[in-house]
Formats: C-alpha cells, sequence, structure tokens
C-alpha cells in the first residue's frame, strides 16, 4: 500500500511538473508579452516594452527563465502578479473559496442525483420512466453549460423572478446567508448538470450489468428484497466503474468553473482565469496551472484509492 | 455491399445508413453547404429593425444592430460545424498516428506514448485552448488546430486497444512472417479493420469539437466577432438576455439539437427508440470514461458499456440483439 502511494506520489509529482513547464514555456512563446497590455496602446513605445520586459525578466534566454522560476517555487515564491502587483498566489487563493464552494456543491449534487436517477432508471428498466430519465440525460448532455446557464437565468429571473442571476450576494447584504444560498442555487445547479446527467446514464448501465450477474440472481433467490439487492448487492459492486467516472469528472469540473463563473459573474478562479489569459499575467495563470494540476492529479489518486478500498481485486497488479 | 468481417464497421454502417442516420447525415450536410448557397447576409446592419422580436420579416427576429439572426445562425453554423469537422479529422489523424504506432511498437515506444496521452488527458483541455487561443490571433485555423490538438488522446486509447487485439490475430502474424514492414502491416490491414471504431470515435470528437468550439467562442478567445459562429452568437446574446431571449434561444437550441441528433446515432436510431445497454458515447465530460485498456490496474473491472468498450465489436451484436 505505501509502495503504492509512494509510487503514484512520485508519477503525480512528475505530471505535475511537466504540466507546469509546458505552460510556461508556451506562455512564453507568446506573441505580444504583458507589456504590450500593461502600457496600453497610448503609451506603448518599443523602448518602453524593452525596459517592462528587462524589468519583468522577460529578455533573459528561456532555459535561465525556467530556471529562476523553478528555483523561486522552491523557494515558496510563486511570482508577483503584473496586473495586481501583489503575490499572485495571494490573488489566487482570495478566489480559491468561491469556486471551491461552488465546484464542491456541484460536485456532491451531481453525485447524488446522477447515481440516484441512474439507479432508478435501472430499476424499472424499459419503463416509461427509464425513458424519460435517460432520453433526458442525453438531452441535458447536448446542451452546452453556457446555454443552460443562460436559460436557467431567462427562466428563474427572468420570467418566474424568483432567483437571482448573478453574483455571490446582493450588494451590502454579503453577510445574509439565506441570499448567498439563493445566489448559489443556479451556478451550481448549471454546472452540475451534465456531470449529473453522463453519471446517470453511466450509473445505469453500470447497474444493469451487474443485475444481469449470478450472484444477483442468487440474493434474489434467497429473498432478499428488490430494494436489498439493488442498494446493498448491486451498487456496492456498481460502485467501482462509477467512482473512477466520478473521480475523472472532479477535474472536469475546472473547465466548468470557467464557463459557469462567466455567465453568472462569480468571482472565482474561472473568471481569473479568462482575465489572466487576457492580460497576459503569466505569473497568476502560473500559479492557476499548479492549483488546476493539483486538483486533478489529487482527484486521480483519490478514485484509484477508493477503488482499491472497494474492489480489492484491484490490488494485485 | 454485404458485411463480413469486421463487425464494427457492419453496426456503424448500419446505423449510419438506416433512414435516421441519413436523416442526421443529411441535416449536417445540407447545415454546410445551404448558407454558400442562399443569398444571406449575415453582417446587413438595418438601424430600422433593431432587436425585433421573431416575425415574418425576420424568423428568428434581430440583434442589436439590426442584423437577421436567421441569416446569422445559418452561416454560423457553417463556421461551427467546419471548424468541429477540421478539428475531428486532426484529431483523429494524431489519434491514429500515436495509437497504432504505440499498439503496434509496444515497449519503451508504447510507454512513453501513453504517458503522452496520460498527460494529455490530465490536463484540462479548455484551459489549454485558452492559452494557446490567446497567444495566437484568433481565427478558424488556429481553432481547428488547438481543438484537435488537445482532443486526440480518446483516438489515440481506442486504436490503440484495437491495434494491441489484431496483433495477435493469425493473418497478421502471417503478414509479419511473410515480411511485410510495420507501416504495411499498419496500413493495409490494421487501418481498414479500425474503420468501424475510428467512424464511431469520429462522430463522438465532432460533437466534442462542437462545444470545444461554442464555448471557446462564448468566452470570446475563438472566432470574433462580426463573424458569427453558435458560440459567440451566444456571447453576445448574454449582454441582452434580459431584453431579447430570442437572441440566446435560437443558437442555443441550434447546438442541443446537433448534438443529440449526433448522440441518437451513437445509440444507434431515434430518439424513440433507447436499447437496453446504454451509455456515453456520446459523452463530452470526461473523454476516457472507460479506461478499458488502462496499464496501471489490469484488473480494474472495465466497465463494460462505457464509450470504448461499446464500440467493441462484441457489444455491437449485443445491441442488434436488443434494438
Amino acid at each position: 500500500m505505501i509502495a503504492f502511494l509512494l509510487r503514484r506520489s512520485v508519477e503525480l509529482l512528475l505530471t505535475l511538473g511537466v504540466l507546469v513547464l509546458v505552460v510556461f514555456v508556451v506562455l512564453r512563446l507568446a506573441p505580444g508579452g504583458p507589456a504590450q497590455v500593461l502600457l496600453g496602446p497610448d503609451r506603448y513605445t518599443p523602448a518602453l516594452e524593452a525596459r517592462v520586459n528587462h524589468v519583468l525578466g522577460l529578455d533573459r534566454s528561456l532555459p535561465e527563465q525556467v530556471g529562476r522560476w523553478v528555483r523561486s517555487v522552491f523557494a515558496g515564491e510563486l511570482g508577483v502578479s503584473y496586473f495586481h502587483r501583489r503575490p499572485a498566489s495571494e490573488v489566487v487563493l482570495e478566489r480559491l473559496g468561491a469556486t471551491l464552494l461552488l465546484g464542491g456543491l456541484a460536485f456532491a449534487l451531481s453525485l447524488a442525483a446522477g447515481v440516484s436517477v441512474g439507479v432508478l432508471a435501472a430499476a424499472r428498466q424499459g419503463s416509461r420512466l427509464d425513458r424519460l430519465l435517460s432520453h433526458g440525460a442525453v438531452a441535458v448532455i447536448a446542451t452546452p453549460s453556457f446555454w443552460l446557464g443562460i436559460g436557467l437565468i431567462l427562466l428563474c429571473s427572468v420570467w418566474l423572478g424568483i432567483l437571482p442571476s448573478a453574483g455571490l450576494a446582493p450588494v451590502g447584504r454579503e453577510g445574509d446567508l439565506g441570499a448567498r444560498l439563493r445566489h448559489l442555487i443556479l451556478p451550481v445547479v448549471t454546472m452540475a448538470a451534465s456531470h449529473a446527467a453522463s453519471l446517470a446514464l453511466y450509473t445505469r448501465s453500470a447497474v444493469l450489468s451487474v443485475l444481469a450477474s449470478d450472484f444477483v440472481r442468487t440474493a434474489r433467490a434467497m429473498g432478499a428484497s428488490t430494494r436489498r439487492v439493488l442498494w446493498r448487492h448491486t451498487l456496492s459492486a456498481a460502485a467501482v466503474p462509477i467512482i473512477t467516472v466520478a473521480g475523472l469528472t472532479l477535474a472536469h469540473f475546472l473547465e466548468g468553473s470557467i464557463v459557469v463563473e462567466t455567465v453568472f459573474g462569480w468571482p472565482g478562479i474561472g473568471q481569473l482565469t479568462t482575465a489572466s489569459v487576457a492580460r497576459r499575467d503569466y505569473p497568476v495563470l502560473l500559479v492557476i496551472s499548479l492549483w488546476a494540476g493539483i486538483v486533478v492529479v489529487t482527484a486521480n489518486l483519490m478514485a484509484d484509492l477508493l477503488t482499491r478500498w472497494m474492489d480489492p481485486r484491484t490490488v494485485e497488479e | 455491399m454485404s458485411c463480413y468481417g469486421a463487425s464494427g464497421f457492419c453496426d456503424i454502417r448500419r446505423r449510419l445508413g438506416s433512414r435516421w442516420g441519413r436523416a442526421v447525415l443529411g441535416g449536417l450536410l445540407l447545415l454546410l453547404t445551404l448558407p454558400s448557397l442562399l443569398p444571406l447576409d449575415p453582417y446587413r446592419v438595418d438601424l430600422e429593425a433593431i432587436l425585433i422580436a421573431p416575425d415574418a420579416a425576420h424568423w428568428l427576429g434581430t440583434d442589436e444592430t439590426g442584423r437577421d439572426l436567421l441569416a446569422r445562425l445559418l452561416v454560423g453554423g457553417r463556421a461551427t460545424l467546419g471548424i468541429a469537422l477540421g478539428a475531428t479529422l486532426v484529431a483523429m489523424a494524431l489519434g491514429t498516428l500515436v495509437g497504432a504506432l504505440a499498439g503496434y511498437r509496444r515497449g519503451v515506444t508504447d510507454a512513453l506514448l501513453m504517458r503522452l496521452v496520460d498527460f494529455g488527458l490530465a490536463f484540462p483541455s479548455l484551459f489549454a485552448v485558452l492559452l494557446v487561443a490567446s497567444l495566437v490571433p484568433p481565427g478558424p485555423v488556429p481553432l481547428v488546430l488547438v481543438i484537435g490538438a488537445t482532443s486526440w488522446m480518446a483516438a489515440a486509447r481506442l486504436v490503440r486497444a484495437s491495434v494491441r487485439q489484431l496483433h495477435g490475430a493469425v493473418y497478421t502474424e502471417a503478414a509479419r512472417s511473410l515480411g511485410a514492414s510495420a507501416g504495411r502491416v499498419i496500413r493495409r490491414h490494421h487501418l481498414p479493420n479500425l474503420a468501424g471504431v475510428l467512424v464511431v470515435i469520429g462522430l463522438v470528437q465532432f460533437s466534442r469539437s462542437i462545444l470545444a468550439e461554442a464555448t471557446v467562442s462564448f468566452l470570446g478567445f475563438g472566432v470574433q466577432p462580426p463573424a458569427p459562429t453558435w458560440g459567440n452568437l451566444l456571447m453576445g446574446a448574454q449582454t441582452s438576455v434580459f431584453t431579447a431571449p430570442w437572441l440566446a434561444l435560437a443558437p442555443g437550441l441550434a447546438i442541443t439539437l446537433t448534438l443529440t441528433a449526433l448522440a441518437s446515432l451513437g445509440i444507434g436510431g431515434p430518439p424513440s427508440r433507447l436499447p437496453h445497454l446504454v451509455t456515453d458515447t456520446h459523452h463530452h465530460a470526461h473523454p476516457e470514461s472507460a479506461p478499458e485498456d488502462s496499464h496501471h490496474l489490469p484488473l480494474r473491472p472495465a466497465p463494460r458499456l462505457a464509450a470504448p468498450a461499446d464500440l467493441a465489436p462484441a457489444a455491437g451484436a449485443a445491441r442488434r440483439a436488443a434494438g
């Protein structure tokens, strides 16, 4: 177990290192660096650009820049945001809470909704309910999240007028828990929808394939109730592939946050990403990619560990 | 033509050749060609007709500068589908190349290439697309390349798994013992057998690319207005969603309908007939939903019905029996 953890950790650290390095190099190869954005079209002169680049260290050779950056990372320095003029890690950390709140709730919702809908559809396989749920899921997957978001805003904010359309909380009432919760509903649902739908389809097929197996028939023959067969025997056997998929999905909530935060004006990492890309704020982008890498890598590791715990057969390699 | 041998190919040919399959493909073809044949002008500004709700003159209404939404939707559709088609071709070519090489060579080449695939999968692809899209001047060609270059991994995995499987076949051994080179065996013997798998993966890839283009353009890093695509039409619509909701409804519906139609091809029929073993061949969120060929955990029970497994010849037969 410990050997497995160690080996995976080394692998994951390597992946993380390569990822950040790639981002670093790609950003440096960009035509039109941050100097142009920082100076703006009015003040821009080639001489000033050269000075800005010199101050930011962008005029050095690529290997030198990489070396300096790696050394500073090991010293605990992640660079200073060009735009905010503050440590990039601070800028990202400020936004992290909002994104984690949104992503965490959306992940929990998609897991709960996806698995229950999937089990329900499988239990009633072939029925009208099954068809409704399955087709519904296919349709939801085919709906881009930003359009779903706009549609929900139209429905709930514009026509029904029951939910707020954007932001964290109404201005001046940030402490109002009810208001904050109401602001969460639409973004969370938007973010969770497609993941819930794909998880539902996935759960449905995993459960169906387990339902066809011998031990389920045996359990039934021994008089176990349908509910017991479904939740106790079938779902625990079907859990392994579901967990694998859910783990991979977690990583994709990162991408979801970019879109959903843009639609709902949610001040998190996603918005920071698009803004920083536009501003060429390299240090912030590097911290974000580091953070994204950590999330992806941890999610995969967790899924692996859970799988091993749920299904001992996967331990022998 | 009779169908024998690779049953995956038969299956997909049967599905694409069905009345429904032909309708979907025909519709897509129309969307791609029609805008060039019709006298549409998506750029004609009409300040007398700003933000008009759908009526007889403007079937889908007009936008904030009085441009006709129907014209913009059709021309935008051609752009979106064209970019998605190009990106799919790029991804399929890359994926087939990498997958065939890894599956055929095995050993160190295989290990290295699969690391590359893992890396590509671990990288949040939207992030990659945004990064690169911000580096090059935005436009259709960079989008095709960027989306293609960030979405070849699923195809590579599938092709690798199939090539490994085919590699054990007697005729492959025969060809090799007769002195056929690796390139020849892959080209003449493996690829024709892979055709079915490739078509299916191509369809999935196509829907994903449509979504990718729409997303990137929606975020403002794709094709720049005034040139329309389904994605940037939605971006423009967001600002006036309270006053002119029709601007958001039409492009969104266009995307959803197209993707649903494509998904129904993967399922194998019109949406009214759902076979009892269905899952996410149309999945956009996680490209590698079933690590069937997972080389970390060989004993991990492969979820039988996930996208790649669903494409396996055996599953095709199961589906036939079911549908």
